[in-house]
């Protein structure tokens, strides 16, 4: 197995850069399927005959293991390169399938929970991070861009999974019909599907194995002089490591940014469908019916992953502090807007809910450069593995937050537009705190950096 | 990618398409399904 030792994976002259984002596209494509379990969760609620909290379970576990497997192999992924960690969470997220395939297939959800769940889980964290601190070197000039394709790919995911997914659930069950929102697959039906997921992702994330090569020592593209990141000021040259970061101020507050971020986005992603129908609703009908609901739920996918490569890439151009000011500050308007003035207009609300969301994607795809910027490229994988915990934090608050809210109004799916304002202007109080500490961050006191020639030398131990 | 360009050999130009096409064509089949079905929201 040498040929997935990190030596092994150094590039040869003239190995095309273009070969990595679909390498790391092949892993974020696959994992990105985390955010489609929506298909068949009725199918796993009606087959173990228990409460859609409980198969809700099996999804929380898994962000949770991403966040904690992130934060803590972080470090590992450095060092042993990003072909091992690529096949390692491989290996991880397709057993998880299988595992939980088994778990379905003999009626016991604990091995769902487990195979899903923790093990998978372990190969969604292990994978997010993989691939971004290659692509950070290979595009030392656009590492918004670079890492805006990757992390584009995660939420392009699901777009794949869904369709994909009723489809094969038609095709193992055939009394399911995938347009009737009401049909539910058998769990025969949902095992065939987790064992074929499991296989075909192992093979495509294989391609990602194979092509990824990190550049050679010294290399840089041409034409690109390093000494032009000079001319900004929060972009350094020099390294922090892992371990020194989270000691600074600016890996905190770069923690509250993304989790405040992150937590905004999830107060309308959390309650999409009824919040829509909810704010044209007179009486006891709404205007908006359910399939056009279903459709809101399928924009707001797109805007999350166009947000995610355009935001991205924008933040090359110009800088990622002013980027998280719009993310935060502009979030800030338009959330004020929806929530006292969205119910004038579906139009308007859509287009508000839209561009609040493609935010919240270009949050996530732009804190790994942003992450370079303020710590360098030594193990800023690592550094960006231990931020993830603001995702699986936010994953819990957001949640907490509007249902909380909303839960003392009444039930979603039976209020009125006002009925939200104390939870999205609540958002807006979330999105303001994010917006202070992004104000904040300053350059990384030089305390903290890796002596002049202890990174390099140190990646060369890690060899 | 001029670099590439300079020292790139033909197998490694059908690598570049075979890799972006089995990335790509899943994500554009993502997308139109995707496209496809907000489509309601505009005509409902």
């Amino acid at each position: 197995m040498s040929f997935l030792d990190k030596q092994h994976t150094i590039a040869p002259p003239g190995y095309s850069r273009w070969l990595i984002p679909p390498a790391a596209l092949a892993i974020h494509l696959c994992i990105g399927q985390a955010y489609a379990t929506s298909v068949y969760k009725s199918a796993l609620v009606a087959h173990f005959d228990t409460s859609l909290t409980a198969i809700g379970i099996i999804f929380s576990i898994a962000i949770v293991m991403l966040g904690v497997s992130a934060a803590v192999l972080g470090t590992w992924v450095e060092k042993v390169g990003p072909r091992k960690s690529m096949f390692t969470s491989a290996c991880f997220w397709a057993a998880g399938f299988l595992v939980g395939a088994l778990g379905i297939a003999t009626s016991q959800l604990w091995l769902v929970y487990l195979g899903y769940g923790f093990i998978g889980g372990i190969g969604l964290g292990i994978g997010y991070i993989s691939p971004v601190s290659t692509l950070i070197k290979w595009f030392p000039d656009r590492p918004g861009l670079a890492t805006g394709m990757a992390i584009m790919g995660f939420g392009g995911g699901a777009l794949v999974a869904s369709p994909v997914s009723r489809q094969l659930l038609a095709l193992y069950d055939p009394a399911y019909t995938p347009s009737d929102s009401t049909s539910v697959a058998s769990g025969g039906a949902v095992a065939s599907l987790f064992l074929t997921l499991g296989l075909v992702y192992f093979a495509v994330m294989m391609l990602g194995v194979f092509n990824v090569r990190t550049p050679a020592p010294g290399w840089k593209p041409p034409g690109w002089d390093p000494a032009s990141v000079k001319t900004k000021a929060l972009v350094t040259t020099a390294n922090v490591s892992a371990a020194n970061a989270i000691k600074t101020p600016q890996f905190w507050l770069l923690w509250v940014v993304l989790f405040c971020n992150v937590t905004a986005g999830i107060g309308i992603l959390e309650q999409a469908s009824p919040m829509i129908q909810d704010f044209f609703r007179t009486g006891e009908t709404s205007l908006v019916v359910g399939t056009t609901a279903a459709g809101f739920v399928a924009l707001l996918s797109l805007f999350n992953m166009a947000g995610r490569f355009v935001w991205s890439t924008t933040s090359d151009y110009t800088g990622r502090k002013p980027i998280y000011m719009i993310y935060l500050g502009v979030g800030m308007v338009l959330y004020t807007l929806l929530a006292l003035a969205g119910a004038s207009s579906t139009l308007l609300f859509v287009a508000l809910a839209a561009v609040i969301i493609s935010f919240y994607g270009g949050g996530f795809a732009t804190v790994p450069a942003y992450l370079r910027d303020l710590f360098g490229t030594f193990q800023v994988g690592a550094i960006h593995g231990r931020l993830l915990t603001a995702w699986s934090a936010a994953g819990i608050a957001g949640p907490l937050i509007i249902n909380g809210f909303l839960d003392a109004q009444g039930k979603p799916g039976e209020l009125v537009a006002s009925d939200y304002q104390p939870a999205l202007l609540t958002m807006v109080g979330v999105l303001a705190v994010g917006f202070v500490a992004n104000l904040l961050v300053r350059p990384v006191a030089s305390r903290f950096h890796e002596a002049a020639a202890a990174a390099p030398a140190a990646q060369e131990v890690a060899k | 990618m001029s670099e590439q360009k300079a020292t790139g050999s033909g197998s490694q130009t059908v690598r570049l398409v075979v890799s972006w096409l089995i990335v790509g064509v899943p994500l554009v089949y993502g997308l139109v399904m995707t496209i496809t079905s907000v489509t309601p929201l505009f005509t409902g």
